[in-house]
């Protein structure tokens, strides 16, 4: 079976019509008031939700700043650490000490407020930790190498024979024999420094440049022994000595520039990878946030342009619908009641609506038959006034006929003009020869007026609310 | 008695057994190789007993900071196997290049180290192992060992921004160096001895190699470079033996190959400190033949690395242990590794076959090179570059 919008609608539409005036102003007042509680709920998530995600974008760009941050600070590091290696300035070294302390307490803080994933914060913890370390360990010990190794180079020249005090050279008086003693502690001296340029330089060529002078100091050695006739057992100079110190100090400086050149940089490096990694990843987040943002923004609207257009769609008809069950009963009551005012009784006000607009046609229906009613009335007082007047003329003239003596007046000269004030009867008139106007208008018929009928009683009943 | 090392044979459950066998206490201090090796090299007072590789052997003894030990005093001297004493497991191998175990091993009599046997030692051979690279078979193809598995992966631009390569110049050198020859980018006259000039043709190369973003980083620690790989940040990279167990039992599908160029070797050294006497000097003595003693070298096994008397330990491992790790046969259990947790499935085979096969493939040892200060001058551009 097929039913139209308007069969299906009929029911309700007829249910709506039914209804009080107030209720369907109020099912108007509260349409308008649940739409405009819809829009201020979806409003409400969509501020709530865009709230949220720019807390998350906030989130992501502290990722990011500290991320960043980390990747500076990795190549800060690298660089005071390379100065201070190098230079030995005791500002680098501050500067190592107070970014790594500055940066383990930022890695525990970010730990404890979860600001990032924790294996992530792990794998920084440990790079910050291998390079403090591996950083700790060369810069305290960074002394004690230049030291041990002054010490080392101190003892070889004291046990090298000094061309100035040498009892046995100042005995030989041998000049060549005390150019080679010079040679040899200035080749001493030499490996000394150029072991320390290593040091501080990391350079291998330093290593070729002491092996070399190591390999002049021997020829030197051999010479200023043949010069003073010395030979093993007879104080002869070595230079084992000063071989093993050389190789001694070559291997604890590679081991410390090992740890400058290699551990240290690869830790920073890690960290560094780690940060632009993290930073990678968040700026990715940020990019997909700020989307997503911007398009639950457009989103948004669309949304609040789709519900303020469902609340003027919705509230349009329901308010023209209002305005017609207002303005359209008061129009037809308006003509109803001009109508009623040039005296007009021939249309029947039919109540269209059960509401209080139904009443007041009701009212105006029983206003008009009212208006007939009492014009009837008029009518019929008119009429009988004018029969009254009739038949006293024409008992006048009975009587007149058959008492010429008497009066124009054979009655008491009473009469009562107002019917209303007549009682029961409405009209009564004292005296005789009034019997039958008095008798009739008692049921309401002999003077003509229809009786009222059974539902014009009920029409008439609302005057009395 | 105080041992530093590093954290590959300084595990704690060893400590305990090492204590509880010989009743003496023991402290463990272990570090990053170059962190030990610094430490050891500046402050001999610092330890009693030395672990690490060979490679740190020219360091440690030119730095005057270990004594030689003395091989009487080994009481299973002469089970160690010719590997160590001689640089090949069988005369029909060939040597490695670089410094294979036994150019370093005795003191000769001016005070060097060298190969001609004499009365003292400059440490003793326990573990060790031949390394190589490690790949995700998931990522990267299953090669064939010792066909189309190679170190010239490394440098293969298809894994470009995933490979990783040990923050180790005395080693790292020479996986580079192989992969660079395996790709035809150079070739050296030996690879265990390179001149300058190779040196820097390679370090030249591999600087093109960084600027296009070919290496996603360097790693100090085996557990860094299993982290690497777990997280599939890495297909492949330079890997030792514990790492590649790590991988495994992390759930991450891990080969180490076996390449077709051979594999970059290493012989784990334990050394007696220059400072030690008497009571720490005997107690020294007993834990380095209590690794000699069965135990360790069955617990070791474990993690892929064998020991120098493999013979004294097989009576300790299950056979199935013994002919999965050193007979290069297929596991009919399931085999944990150090840890405890599964690391070898029923059915897998140890990738490149026994310890004979393997040992018979060695392409270099871990070696300081003379051109070692300009390596790490380079190896400092490469990494910072």
């Amino acid at each position: 079976m097929n039913l139209s919008l308007a069969d299906a609608m009929g029911p309700l539409l007829k249910v709506l019509h039914g209804l009080p005036l107030r209720v369907r102003l109020g099912l108007a007042f509260f349409t308008g008031f649940f739409v405009l509680l819809i829009f201020m709920a979806v409003t409400y998530i969509a501020a709530d939700f865009s709230a949220r995600q720019t807390e998350e974008l906030q989130v992501a760009t502290a990722k990011l700043e500290f991320s960043n941050n980390l990747v500076i600070a990795s190549t800060d590091l690298q660089l005071a650490a390379t100065r201070y290696m190098h230079l030995g300035h005791s500002s680098a070294l501050d500067s190592v000490n107070i970014t790594l302390k500055e940066w383990s307490t930022k890695v525990e803080l970010c730990t404890k407020s979860a600001c990032l994933e924790q294996d992530k914060l792990d794998d920084i913890k440990i790079h910050i930790e291998g390079f403090s370390r591996a950083f700790t360990l060369v810069s305290t010990t960074r002394n004690v190498i230049k030291s041990a190794l002054a010490n080392e180079f101190d003892a070889i020249r004291e046990a090298a024979p000094a061309h100035s005090s040498d009892p046995i050279v100042q005995a030989s008086a041998d000049s060549l024999a005390l150019l080679q003693i010079n040679s040899i502690n200035d080749h001493i001296s030499t490996i000394e420094a150029t072991l320390l340029a290593y040091f501080v330089t990391s350079d291998p060529q330093r290593i070729k440049d002491a092996e070399a002078h190591l390999a002049e100091l021997a020829v030197h050695v051999a010479t200023a022994n043949d010069a003073l006739g010395r030979t093993q057992g007879t104080g002869e100079i070595s230079i084992e000595r000063v071989k093993s110190s050389l190789y001694a100090n070559i291997q604890r400086i590679r081991s410390y520039t090992y740890l400058v050149n290699v551990v240290m940089p690869s830790e920073a490096r890690e960290l560094e990878y780690l940060g632009d990694d993290i930073a990678r990843g968040v700026s990715k987040e940020i990019t997909r946030l700020q989307t997503t943002l911007e398009r639950n923004r457009r989103n948004f609207y669309v949304w609040a342009f789709s519900v303020v257009s469902l609340a003027l769609l919705l509230s349009i008809p329901i308010f023209l619908w209002v305005l017609n069950s207002v303005i359209s009963p008061l129009k037809t009551l308006a003509a109803v009641f001009y109508k009623l005012s040039r005296g007009s009784e021939e249309s029947v006000v039919e109540a269209t609506t059960d509401d209080e607009f139904g009443d007041l046609f009701k009212a105006a229906e029983a206003f008009r038959q009212e208006n007939v009613s009492n014009r009837q009335l008029l009518a019929d007082y008119r009429e009988l006034s004018s029969n009254l007047e009739s038949q006293v003329e024409d008992r006048t003239k009975e009587l007149n006929i058959k008492k010429p003596g008497a009066g124009p007046f054979g009655l008491n000269g009473q009469t009562h003009r107002n019917p209303k004030s007549a009682g029961p009867g409405r009209t009564a008139l004292s005296g005789t020869g009034a019997g039958e106007a008095v008798s009739a208008p008692a049921n309401g018929t002999a003077n003509g007026c229809r009786p009222l009928q059974e539902g014009e009683r009920r029409t008439r009943a609302p005057h009395g609310r | 008695m105080r041992v530093l090392g590093t954290h590959v044979t300084l595990q704690e459950s060893i400590r305990q057994r090492a204590e509880q066998d010989l009743g003496i206490n023991i402290q463990f201090s272990p570090g990053g190789s170059s962190e030990v090796l610094f430490k050891a090299s500046i402050d001999p007072s610092s330890f009693d007993v030395y672990e690490q590789w060979s490679n740190s052997m020219r360091v440690l003894w030119q730095s005057r900071a270990v004594q030689p030990i003395n091989p009487k005093r080994i009481e299973y001297w002469d089970e160690i196997n010719p590997l160590s004493k001689t640089g090949r497991l069988s005369p029909s191998d060939t040597t490695g290049a670089g410094d294979a175990p036994h150019l370093l091993l005795y003191v000769q009599a001016d005070g060097s180290l060298g190969s001609t046997p004499t009365e003292e030692v400059s440490y003793l051979p326990y573990v060790h192992n031949a390394d190589s690279i490690g790949y995700n078979p998931d990522r990267i193809p299953e090669g064939i060992p010792y066909e189309t598995e190679s170190w010239g992966w490394l440098l293969d631009p298809q894994h470009r921004g995933r490979v990783a390569i040990v923050g180790a110049p005395d080693i790292g050198v020479f996986d580079l160096a192989l992969a660079a020859q395996a790709q035809g980018l150079i070739s050296f006259s030996d690879i265990g001895n390179m001149t300058s000039r190779e040196v820097n043709k390679l370090f030249d190369i591999l600087m093109r190699f960084k600027a296009d973003g070919h290496f996603r980083g360097f790693w100090n620690s085996v557990p860094h470079s299993a982290k690497l790989m777990i997280r599939g940040e890495v297909d492949v990279q330079s890997m030792f033996s514990p790492g590649v167990s790590m991988v495994r039992s992390a759930g991450t599908p891990c080969l180490y190959a076996a390449p077709k160029e051979g594999y970059r070797a290493w012989q784990g050294v334990m050394c007696l400190s220059r400072e030690t006497r008497g009571e720490q000097e005997e107690a020294a003595y007993l834990y380095m033949n209590w690794w000699l003693s069965g135990w360790p070298g069955a617990f070791i096994s474990r993690q892929g690395y064998y020991i120098s008397n493999p013979s004294r330990s097989q009576s300790l491992m299950p056979a199935d242990e013994w002919n999965y790790w050193y007979e290069g046969q297929a596991a009919r259990t399931a085999l944990n590794g150090p840890d405890g947790k599964v690391n070898v499935q029923p059915g897998d085979t140890r990738r490149g076959g026994s310890y004979q096969k393997r040992f018979a493939n060695i392409a270099v040892w871990n070696t300081v090179m003379p051109t070692f200060d300009l390596t790490v001058q380079r190896w400092n551009e490469f990494v910072i570059g």
